[in-house]
């Protein structure tokens, strides 16, 4: 094992191989045209709505939201009433509940299709339940698969740097001979953000419903006034939307762009100097800790903030798992894909393994922040909360599960054996469906909240996906050629060379 | 060969040997016990003897001798008991986690955190025991038949996970404290005199040889039992707040639970770590074991856990406000600013402000100060557990029945108890078993990290 | 394959040839060379782990993380089994209105009885196939191997003749040899 082997540290120059060039052109051209034929062959609108968009949509909006509010309103005064009478005649108030409960059990056996036809909140699940199933043209889908694919991959570049920095603050030697490739993929932090941006720019009053709400500009009283999303007007308006995660993004890409910067100083600085090597550890700090505290930003405004009325504390670190679970199987697939073209000779099995036991245990983590949600949310039953669970479950219910197929099930029982761990094969197809589950669930977040129940995985996003994907591959590839593949001069690469995972 | 590198510095310094560290590490039980430990001993078994008074008084008198007759029902003890469990949960970590991450520095430390981890458990469970009120029917909350007198157990209860979360993860810490301890007590077997000495030794090292064969199966039992107890650590506390989330409680029932509640018990875990082994270094002459880098690691953990609960608290905050539910806005809002303000603020000052100290060298490195950090952790979460349970409770949906509460005499008297409990089971381990992993040790006298 | 190793016995065995050193890399050496010349090495005892030992002592990978799968999927079932026979089949209860079936919040039991069931039918298994057992008399051939000497074993009757065997090891740094004839040791 590690005993008595004498490995040489060598630098190598990265050019992109003609391999990796097709791929990225081949997923792009293979992407367009998905897109242009999802685009093109898309219903506009799933269904019924031409003759109701634009002006109609106010009106529509309005009968729903005045629907809701007064359904409220009756609710609390029931309750009011039931308080008092609780204490009168108790045998009154029993019955009055008896009835309740009878008239929710009705209700809640009203299938989807009950729901979707006649525009009023179900009852089962609160009467402040309502399908925002506002007619979406070609354009907003074709925004909103935007935003979920830019913001997969913005998640995906914004973990690979945090991976990069969690090995210089955790003191980790084991990653140093493949650290250059998490730094190469953080290089599309500015590219996937520009992409969210634009779809979010071009398509934030119909992506986001508190958006169109905000339009309207109702006063407390008006009919259709919404009590909830005007509570949250200070935080969801297109301004904090389109600067926080402006600002944000433009914070990480600087620090990704300094640790970078730091990395090539230490290329070429004399060998045994720690100074460099000391300096990324305190930046890697910094970046891990506005990375940590603010992610959650922009994972409540992009995603959480689909479903307005929805809320969930565990959100960000949701979508932490997921961006991170997904940044391992790309930093695996990447590094797999380099060594298979005789780059990254110093990688060997044992660092593969190591990147394969990470998959598994994340995809462990993801599970278990997925169920942490799930359970609490379903345990507790309540309207506001059960809304985002309600919808997914009964009109996605494939989506669903096939959500904890692929990205808890198969990693799980493939990633447990060490040779599982230790095959490329393997590894190779758990990475790739890994990185597609985790996209699935980015698509599980956004578009039942957008459309309504009734959409599906079509071409326009699996198109979206593969060309910002050949895109992705382009840039990180290229990025790996600008500087040696091997961080020579880092003082850990002499034990990470000689790494051995042991028992 | 050893390729570490070498601007790490030595795992155990005073250029050990072997034989060094075995009579290093066995001297107090081999020896008469010092009179620290005589000292330490005798004031632990006063704190027993207060837990067995107040004991006394609750069982005689009622349960009733707690002021939880209201509908802060939970008061002190489930506030000590989720206190206990997130102590015990630094041991499991320690050898479970960082044993995946292969962090060798954890070896100077994982025994005496598990044995923590043990003693700890058993503290906890005191609480929940009691707190049923009729102690002697406890056995209703294990899967009987209903002729036992109970029915079967309600498997949706969050309270009958509790139960066997808490039964696993004691046995299975157990487990791999044992199997860890095996090695060591073969070595202390074949140094002891007497024959009393001899035959116990020899009875609990199960005729351990040192057999390469051995060694293989055990590192990979280890290494298994790391890979279970990983999330067996997790799902431990995520299952004590779930007692919490599952409920409809405005300040419970947030999805962020599990993970915060987590992170919560590995930060205080590690402060009772640092606390006791800045003690045990000093008074047992492990300076060379414990060393000033075992300190900066794990101060590091303190100020990360520290900030992850921050995060927790914040988003908390945020949320409450973000989801415009008046309740959730009330209950945080009464935390921050209510009549129990002062316990919010000891809460975060001393969980979220205090550990970020550590970003400075000096304050890691130097053990007094670290030693006083370690207290102002545990007594921060001790504060978090007072807040979540007391200020939920002490404003109900109605407000006739809004109260305030205080611990009774009994309450804070068995809290102090539990401190007696632990410290004489902590003493004793200290004279009988080693207290720092010396075929481990041995192993990386070479190595840096 | 019974289930207890029985290579770790030393008993019943005829002349062992022993020897001792005070240096895991001399220990290593020796293996390596001693395996090299076709030696069948007994076994080795060493006070701590050795990273790669019994990788040159060519022992096979041990397959208790099998056992341990099994044992894991053997305590699901039985947990499965437990909550579907108490909860659903011989006496439902209706408490919140959660449903009589499998349901997430079975979840925290299933996993917590996984655990149990892994952890200590692994635990046992491991101790019967490494002969432990509470009370069990141990056969050491140095009263320091725990503590920092490192013993190898040879039994004389191997295909290599004994002299060489006892030089390699002379070679590798053994500090002494000595021979063992019906648990009775005399230095050579």
């Amino acid at each position: 094992m590690g005993h008595g082997k004498d490995i040489k540290i060598a630098q190598e120059q990265f050019t992109v191989p003609a391999k990796g060039k097709k791929f990225a052109m081949i997923f792009m051209a293979v992407g367009a045209l998905l897109t242009a034929v999802g685009f093109f062959t898309m219903k506009s609108g799933d269904g019924h709505h031409e003759a109701t968009a634009g002006g109609h949509h106010a009106t529509e909006q309005h009968a729903e939201e005045s629907h809701a509010e007064e359904a409220h309103a009756e609710e609390s005064h029931a309750e009011e009433a039931h308080a008092e009478e609780s204490h009168a005649e108790e045998s009154h108030a029993e019955e009055a509940h008896a009835e309740a409960v009878k008239h929710e059990a009705s209700h809640a056996s009203a299938d989807a299709h009950h729901i979707e036809d006649h525009n009023e909140p179900t009852e089962a699940f609160g009467p402040r339940v309502k399908y925002n199933r506002k007619p979406k043209s070609k354009l907003t889908t074709f925004l909103t698969s935007l935003m979920v694919n830019g913001y997969f991959y913005l998640l995906i570049a914004l973990a690979a740097l945090f991976f990069y920095c969690v090995q210089f603050i955790a003191n980790a030697g084991w990653a140093t001979v493949l650290l250059r490739v998490p730094l190469a993929i953080a290089s599309f932090i500015p590219y996937a953000f520009i992409l969210v941006f634009i779809a979010v720019l071009f398509g934030y009053s119909d992506i986001y419903h508190w958006a169109h709400y905000n339009h309207l500009g109702l006063e407390k009283g008006q009919e259709g006034y919404d009590k909830i999303l005007a509570g949250k007007s200070a935080f969801l308006n297109a301004g904090v939307l389109l600067v926080v995660p402006a600002v944000l993004v433009l914070i990480y890409f600087l620090m990704g762009r300094k640790l970078t910067k730091l990395s090539d100083a230490e290329d070429a600085a004399e060998k045994g100097d720690t100074s460099i090597f000391k300096s990324t550890i305190k930046w890697s700090a910094g970046y891990a800790l506005v990375f940590g505290f603010l992610l959650s930003f922009i994972a409540w405004l992009f995603i959480m903030s689909v479903d307005a009325h929805w809320f969930s504390t565990i959100f960000g670190v949701y979508n932490f798992a997921t961006g991170w679970v997904t940044a391992l199987s790309v930093i695996c697939l990447l590094t797999l894909f380099l060594k298979s073209q005789g780059f990254l000779k110093l990688v060997t099995d044992e660092h593969i393994h190591d990147l394969g036991k990470f998959m598994f245990a994340f995809s462990v983590f993801w599970t278990y922040i997925w169920l942490s949600q799930y359970l609490l949310i379903w345990y507790a039953q309540i309207p506001e909360e059960m809304i985002y669970y309600q919808m997914r479950f009964e009109n996605y219910k494939i989506n669903f599960f096939f959500n904890l197929a692929l990205n808890f099930i198969f990693p799980f029982l493939v990633l447990m054996t060490r040779n599982g761990k230790r095959s490329r094969w393997v590894l190779g197809i758990t990475g790739s469906i890994i990185i597609l589950g985790h996209w699935h669930d980015v698509w599980l977040m956004v578009n039942p909240g957008v459309f309504g129940p009734g959409q599906q995985v079509g071409l326009l996003d699996l198109g979206l996906f593969m060309l910002i994907g050949g895109g992705f591959v382009y840039v990180v590839l290229n990025a790996l050629t600008k500087r040696g593949l091997v961080a020579t001069n880092h003082p850990y690469i002499e034990e990470s060379a000689h790494h051995d995972v042991g028992v | 060969m050893i390729h570490d590198s070498i601007i790490r510095d030595v795992l155990v310094t005073g250029n050990k040997t072997p034989s060094d560290v075995t009579k290093d590490i066995s001297r107090p039980i081999l020896n008469k016990p010092s009179t620290a430990w005589k000292i330490g001993f005798t004031l632990s078994l006063v704190f027993l003897g207060i837990f067995a008074l107040s004991l006394f008084n609750t069982l005689w008198v009622g349960i009733g001798v707690w002021n939880i007759n209201k509908s802060v029902m939970w008061g002190w003890d489930i506030t000590n008991f989720v206190w206990w469990v997130g102590i015990g949960h630094a041991g499991t970590l320690i050898s479970a986690i960082l044993l995946l991450f292969r962090q060798k520095w954890r070896m100077s430390i994982n025994r005496s955190a598990e044995a923590m981890t043990i003693f700890a458990v058993i503290c906890a469970a005191m609480f929940p025991v009691f707190h049923m009120g009729r102690v002697w029917v406890g056995y209703w909350a294990l899967p009987l038949p209903n002729a036992f007198g109970s029915l079967w157990v309600n498997f949706n209860s969050p309270l009958l996970w509790d139960v066997f979360a808490i039964s696993t993860y004691f046995s299975v810490s157990l487990l791999f404290w044992y199997i860890g301890l095996i090695p060591d007590i073969a070595t202390i077997r074949d140094k002891v005199k007497t024959k009393g000495q001899k035959f116990w030794y020899n009875f609990f090292s199960m005729g351990w040889t040192g057999s390469v064969r051995s060694w293989a199966r055990y590192e990979l039992v280890s290494l298994i039992l790391a890979g279970l107890s990983t999330p067996l650590v997790l799902s431990v506390h995520t299952i004590v707040s779930t007692d919490f989330a599952t409920s409809v409680i405005p300040g419970w029932h947030t999805t962020i639970f599990p993970p915060y509640f987590v992170a919560g018990a590995i930060f205080s875990g590690f402060g009772m770590v640092a606390t006791l082994l800045l003690v045990a270094r000093k008074v047992m002459n492990y300076e060379n074991y414990i060393t000033i880098g075992h300190l900066d690691a794990m101060t590091k953990i303190i100020m990360l856990t520290g900030s992850l609960v921050g995060i927790a608290y914040l988003t908390e905050l945020f949320i409450a406000w973000y989801s415009g539910v008046e309740y959730e806005q009330y209950a945080f809002m009464n935390r921050a600013t209510g009549p129990y303000w002062w316990a919010y603020w000891s809460m975060m000052s001393c969980n979220v402000l205090a550990p970020q100290v550590f970003w400075f060298k000096w304050c890691r490195t130097t053990p007094w100060f670290v030693f006083i950090m370690s207290i102002i952790v545990n007594v921060g979460m001790w504060f978090e557990r007072f807040v979540i349970i007391v200020t939920s409770l002490h404003r109900d949906y109605l407000p006739s029945s809004w109260v305030m509460y205080k611990g009774s005499l009994t309450e804070v008297g068995l809290f102090l108890g539990t401190f007696g409990i632990f410290f004489t089971c902590f003493f004793l381990f200290a004279k009988f078993l080693p207290v720092i992993n010396m075929s481990e040790i041995k192993s990386i006298l070479k190595n840096r990290e | 394959m019974g289930l207890v190793d029985k290579g770790l016995s030393l008993r019943n065995r005829g002349r062992l040839l022993v020897g001792v050193f005070e240096d895991e890399d001399h220990v290593m050496a020796a293996t390596k060379a001693l395996r090299s010349k076709g030696t069948d090495i007994l076994d080795i005892y060493t006070p701590y782990p050795i990273h790669g030992l019994e990788v040159a002592l060519g022992v096979k990978r041990s397959n208790l993380s099998v056992v341990a799968f099994l044992c894991g999927m053997t305590g699901f079932s039985l947990v499965i089994l437990m909550i579907w026979y108490m909860y659903v089949h011989d006496w439902p209860m209706l408490i919140g209105n959660k449903p009589v079936r499998f349901t997430p919040s079975w979840v925290p039991i299933l996993f917590e009885g996984t655990v149990l069931c892994t952890a200590f039918g692994m635990g046992i298994i491991f101790f019967l196939r490494n002969r432990m057992l509470h009370g069990i008399q141990p056969e050491l051939l140095d009263d320091r191997q725990t503590d920092d000497r490192m013993v190898i074993v040879v039994e004389a009757d191997n295909n290599v003749d004994e002299a060489t065997m006892l030089q390699t090891m002379k070679e590798a740094g053994a500090v002494e040899l000595r021979e063992r004839i019906g648990g009775v040791q005399t230095v050579l």
